[in-house]
This record gives C-alpha cells, structure tokens and sequence, in this order.
C-alpha cells in the first residue's frame, strides 16, 4: 500500500508541477520552428548572390557584407524596376480581394442566418459543398471559362475568383446565429429600423470579430495566391509578387546561361512578408479587442 | 421543393455543356492550316515596347536571357511586321501554359520557344499543334543549321520542318584544374582514366568528389547513354503514331553499371540536379570535375564564384569510350509556329529571322550565353577565339564547337517528362538502395512501353 500511495502522491505532484514546463517547451518549439524560415530570410536578404552560396558564416549568420541596400537598389533597376509593380498588383490583389470577399461574406452570411427563404439549404449546401472541393483543382476550369470570356490576363482574372470565398460565408453565418440575438434585430425593426439600417448599425459592429479574422484570411489567402494568376496572366505587368518571384527563381535556374538573380530573390521575398506581418500586428488588436467585448456582454 | 429541383438541373445542364466544352477543347485537333489575320494581335500586351505601332504584331513566348534585346534589335529593322513578346514561363511551365491554351482553344501565342525534347508532345499522333514550316519555305535554310539542331527539329523526317533551332548544349567536361595540379594527376581522355582519377585524388588525400551523377538528370544521362552509341527513345514525325523505348540493351547497361560502381566506391557524390546544394559544393571545390553541357558556365561556374579570377575551372573534351565514340548533346531549344497563330506566314517569318541574323546570334552568345547552332557563327574566327573569364579566359568555343558539329541529334518521346520521372526513380534506386542493374532497366523498359500503349501508341525497335 505504502508503495501505491507513494507513487500516486507522485503521480500528482508531476500533474501540478509539469504542465507549465511542457507548455513552455512546446511554445519554444513552435517558435523555433516557425521563426528559423523566418530569421534565414532575414539573414538571406542582406547577402550578395555569392555570399548566399559561399558566406563565411554560413546560411544562418550574416556574410562579412551586408549588401541589403544593394539588393533593394537592384529590385528598383532591375528589368525596370519590374519588382515594386509587383507590390503594387499584389497589393491591389490583397486589398480589393480581401475588401469586396469579406464583404460578400458578411453579407452573405448574415443573409443565411437571419432570412429565411426558398431554397435557403440548398444555397447553403451548396457552400459547404464548395468548401470540400480545394481552390487548386478549380483552377483549370477557371482558365478555361475565363479564357471563354476573354478575361485571361486582365486583373479581372485574379480578382473574380478571390472574391469569392466560401469559408468566410460559412464562418459569418455560424457566428452570426451564435452572437447575434433575433431579439435584437426584430427590436431594431420594431423601432422603425430599415432592414439596412439593421444591417449596418446594428448587426455589423457586434459582427466584427468575425469581420477581421474574415477579413485577414482574405487578405493573407490574396496575398500569397499563387497557382491561380500563374496560370491566368502571361503578361509580367499584370504578376502578384508570388509569381513574378517565381519566374525568377526559374531564370536562375535555368539551363541555358541563366541569370544568377538568387539575392533578389532572397530580398523580394524578404520585402513582401512585411505587409503581412504588419497587417497582422494592426488587426490582431482589433480581433483580440472585439472578443473580448463579446465575452463581457455575453 | 420544385425550385431546388430546378436549380439542380440548371447546375447538371451547366455541368454538361461545361465538360463539352471541354472535351471539346481537347478534340479540337490542330490543324496546320494557315490563317492569314493580321490585325488579330493589335491589342496584345507586350513586355517589350513596339516600335512601329502600325505594323502588324507576332506574339513570341520566349524565356531566352538578354531576349529583350534580340526583340528589340528586330522591331527596329522590321516594319511591316513587329514582335510582341512576353515570357510564358520557363520550360516545363510554358508547356502546361501551352497546353491550358490548346484545352482553351485559344490564347497560345504566334510562336513559342521549346526544348528540343518537349516538340514531340506537341506533334504526336493526330494532334498537330504546331505548323509544318515545310510549308512556309523552311527547308532552303538547312545548310544554315548543324546537323543535330536540324534532326532535333525535324524528328528524322525529311519532309516536316517543326521549328527553327536556336541553340544546342554541346557536352563536355569541365575540369577544376586547381585540384588536378595540386595532387597532380592528368586530366582523363577516357571514362577509364576518369575512373581511375577519382581513385588517385582520394588516395593522395582529396577530400572532394570526383564528379556528381545526377540521377534525376533528365537530358544529361540521354547524352551519356548517346555517347555509347545508345539511342534508349525513338520518335519520328514520319510515323507519328509509334514510339520506341529501350534500356535494356548492353551499352545502356554498362553505362549504368560504370556509374552504379563509381557510387559504390564513393568515388562520386549523386546529389539532385540544379540544386542550390551542388552548387555550394561546386563552388567550395568539392566536385574536380563535372561533365555537362557547354551551357553549365552560365548556371554554375558564374553562380558559383564571386569573381571571374577565383573559377579554377576549365574545359575539356569530355571522356570518351574509344575512337569512334560521338558527339553528344544535353539540351537546347528552338521557336515552333503555334497551330493559333493568327497569321501564320508571319509568324514563320518571325520564328526563322528572330536569330537569323549577325547581330542577334552575336548577342545570343554573348548577352544570353546560347551556344549556337547557326553554322555561319560557329565557323567564324571571333567565336572560335572567344574567351571565357570564368574559364581562365580559356578559348573553350576551340573545344566546344567541334563537339556542336559533330552532333548528329537526339530523339525525344511524346510524353518525355513522364518518361524522364520513370527513368530519375529507376536510376536513383540503382545507386541509393542498390537495385540491380539488369532488373532496373528491364522494369523501366517494360513499364514505359506499357504506359506508352495507355497512351495510344504502337511499340516499335529503337534501331
């Protein structure tokens, strides 16, 4: 019994004392893991294309030089400074793309919770349904209908399919049942509130944590889409930064005499996480912000 | 309950039509056809700036290093017709692109720039998407070209024309001489030597490798097996609907079991082709040797050093059998008319006079680093002095031209990628885990011909 006793008292002790410890482990863990790309890319985007294969410090640590300034200078002059139209397509992919999605989403969603009308499950199935088939397999039938309507290599070819996003339609619909309250919208009406006075003054700010994380996978899945204007667009004025990048990353490889362009490589794709990392930074406060305001009234 | 049974029969109805659509797509064969609209393109965008905007416009896809020049170069002296270029993607990417264009039914452009090895896919069987410049006056140029390119372009026949050569990967060896002086040892002539210079370097103490056998080599272990006189693909535009393959004959086997047994005694490093790893290690003097094509001082040698004076590398002929062993060949590309283009004669004209001048062959060679196969060029005292920086300022056109002459071609099947994924897994089990040589190449043969008779095609000898 003594023996039991002493290892069930051990047993408990362990169960107080570790989960903290392996919390932390596993945080670490993850951190490593997820920023080493991370800190390679920033060490990568200061080196030369040599110093990339041949630095002295190695992969993980910065080269003898710190050529970073020579790299941004290059990605403005190189093939014209092709690089920052990039930017500019891949973020006016981003925005558009993540503005009008969420906004359909929104709506959307607000729409299959709130209203009833004919066919309502159906649509709704057919979302859900939209859900299981993954973006890449849609993406030859797009450029095939697209090319139907002669919208290949227009800016209408990228934005049109982005707009469309199924997981933010379901996710606005779930969170407009669970947080919305019919009470409150049918008092709005019953004090003489339009259905989109409703809409917009009452529904929308208690929807906005649900908004933002809409609305910043929208604009993350825009930022980084890459198969679908890799196979729409042929002309590099209209490219997102993702495959432009690419096509370069191609020409450096290439057989025939290629162009060693690896530095700028490293750089671009240093430059175009910035966006991201701060779009996260920004919004986070208002997501973190508005589930909190949601758990007070709840 | 009727309105969602309406709904679902609208989406069956537009499912149909859609997969019509597509089925129609691909059964649209390509004619060869002519079509002769010449302001079909006036509205294209183009990555270059057009000089003379009136002039009727060719689209060009093309990958080509320092293309911009050579487009350039050719909308100033043309004013009837101007090229409208821009870049579909890098090899196997263009010809998904390409193929999203035939499913489509449009939007490929005038004239496309391919690999010698990935025309057969767009000629085979009854698909024909690309013209026969036979038609548009090609053959009067034959003497323009060496005999590989024309072969290349030609798939043997002696009628069809399907594209015009551009350039050519000669095969050679290139030497870290660096090495070879400090432990002095004699470059190898032959694969013999070459053997047994990989023995002599570790035994004085070289820690490097001898060379890199790249498993996944596509082009380069077809040039390899050429060399023994083994022709493993068989492909003619003379009669398109059969395919030969073989590894399993005798040369194909000693070839392989030479390189098998160099891995076995870790003499060779059998990393990936095209790594960014092999490139490290070519740079940090790990490799004495590698035998590649003469396109491989762009890729490597100048990626690889931070100045043209710390390249130890030189070129040499690459190791030979015996006497009678051939020239061989690892890549190269050429322009094809596309069965869209919308007006073809120009577009043919393109295809041909885009480097079918002094100025824009000079600029191939020196802005875009193609070896070229235009025998005017090849013969000419600038190119055969040449030097190459990165090679010690070596005159290597002196070593390389011959071999560029002396190709005589190389057939490709039409559905060579998946190929060349057969062929990387059987030759990477044969040095990684140790698969007899024998059983692999006889499984490979056996399973190639089996996919090519899925595909349609008869099996015929590759002799």
């Amino acid at each position: 019994m003594t023996t039991i006793e002493h290892t069930r008292k051990g047993t408990e002790h362990r169960i107080q004392g570790n989960p903290r410890i392996f919390t932390y482990v596993v945080l670490i863990l993850c951190c490593c893991y997820f920023l080493l790309p991370v800190w390679w890319l920033i060490i990568a985007s200061t080196k030369t294309n040599s110093g990339l294969f041949n630095g002295i410090h190695g992969s993980m640590w910065f080269d003898s030089t710190n050529a970073f300034w020579d790299n941004l200078k290059q990605l403005g002059t190189y093939q014209d400074g092709i690089y920052w139209r990039w930017f500019a397509n891949t973020l006016l992919y981003a925005l558009v793309g993540g503005f009008g999605a969420t906004a359909i989403s929104v709506m959307a969603g607000y729409g299959f919770a709130k209203y009833r009308f004919r066919g309502k499950t159906l649509y709704f199935n057919i979302i859900l349904g939209a859900l299981m088939i993954p973006a890449t397999a849609l993406v030859i039938p797009t450029f095939l209908l697209m090319s139907d309507i002669n919208l290949t290599d227009t800016y209408w070819a990228v934005l049109l399919p982005v707009l469309l996003n199924p997981f933010g339609v379901y996710l606005m619909r779930i969170y407009c049942s669970q947080s919305l309250p019919d009470e409150m919208l049918e008092a709005a009406r019953v004090d003489g509130s339009g259905e989109f006075r409703t809409f917009f003054q009452v529904a929308l700010p208690i929807m906005t944590p649900a908004i933002t994380t809409v609305f910043l996978l929208s604009i993350v899945g825009a930022w980084n889409n890459f198969f679908l204007p890799s196979v729409v667009l042929t002309n590099p004025n209209l490219f997102p930064i993702t495959v432009g990048l690419s096509q370069w990353q191609a020409r450096s490889t290439a057989g025939s005499a290629a162009e060693q362009i690896w530095n700028l490589l490293t750089s671009g794709a240093f430059i175009s996480v910035i966006p991201m990392v701060l779009a996260f930074i920004f919004l986070q406060r208002y997501w973190v912000g508005g589930l909190a305001t949601g758990s007070v009234k709840a | 309950m009727f309105q969602a049974k309406k709904i679902l029969s609208v989406l069956a109805t537009v499912a149909v039509s859609m997969s019509l659509a597509a089925c129609g797509g691909s059964n649209s064969t390509g004619t060869a056809s002519a079509s002769a609209d010449k302001h079909a393109n006036d509205n294209a965008s183009c990555t270059n700036k057009v000089v003379h905007a009136s002039a009727e416009k060719v689209t060009v896809w093309a990958w080509y290093p320092g293309f911009q020049k050579i487009v350039d170069h050719f909308n100033q002296t043309h004013s009837n017709v101007q090229v409208c270029w821009n870049n579909g993607g890098q090899g196997g990417s263009e010809y998904t692109r390409f193929q999203n264009t035939i499913k489509a039914g449009k939007g490929a452009p005038d004239v496309i720039q391919l690999e010698y090895e990935a025309m057969p896919q767009f000629v085979a069987g009854k698909q024909k998407y690309l013209v026969d410049l036979a038609d548009y006056g090609m053959k009067a140029y034959k003497s323009d070209y060496t005999a590989g390119a024309w072969n290349s372009v030609t798939f043997g026949s002696s009628s069809s024309i399907y594209a015009v050569p551009v350039d050519a990967g000669p095969f050679v060896m290139y030497v870290n001489q660096a090495v070879f002086d400090k432990y002095g040892i004699k470059v190898p002539t032959t694969w013999a030597e070459f053997e047994q210079a990989g023995k002599d370097l570790k035994a004085k103490g070289y820690t490097g490798k001898l060379t890199n056998w790249q498993t996944d080599g596509t082009a380069v272990n077809i040039a390899l097996f050429a060399q023994k006189g083994a022709q493993v693909y068989k492909y003619t535009a003379s009669d398109p609907t059969k395919v030969g393959i073989d590894f399993n004959q005798t040369s194909v086997k000693q070839v392989l079991k030479y390189w098998q047994n160099l891995a076995k005694e870790g003499l060779i490093d059998t990393a990936d082709q095209s790594s960014t790893d092999t490139m490290k290690k070519f740079g940090a003097g790990d490799y004495a040797t590698y035998v590649q094509a003469s396109w491989f001082i762009g890729y490597y040698v100048k990626g690889a050093f931070k100045t043209a004076t710390d390249s130890p590398f030189k070129i040499y002929e690459a190791p030979k059998w015996n006497d009678s062993t051939p020239d061989v060949n690892q890549g190269g590309s050429a322009f094809a008319v596309t069965y869209q283009a919308k007006d073809t004669k120009a577009a043919a004209s393109v295809a041909r006079e885009l480097y079918g001048d002094d100025y824009a062959q000079n600029s191939g060679v020196t802005d875009g680093g193609l070896f070229p196969t235009w025998t005017k060029l090849l013969s000419s005292s600038e190119f055969i002095t040449q030097t190459y920086p990165y090679l010690n300022n070596q005159k290597a056109n002196e070593i390389i031209a011959p071999v560029a002459k002396g190709w005589k071609g190389d057939q490709f099947l039409p559905f060579q990628t998946y190929a060349y994924d057969a062929q990387q897994k059987a030759f990477a089990s044969m040095v990684k885990s140790g698969t007899s040589v024998d059983s692999g190449v006889s499984s490979l043969t056996s399973s190639l011909r089996s996919y090519a008779e899925q595909q349609g095609f008869t099996i015929e000898s590759v002799k």
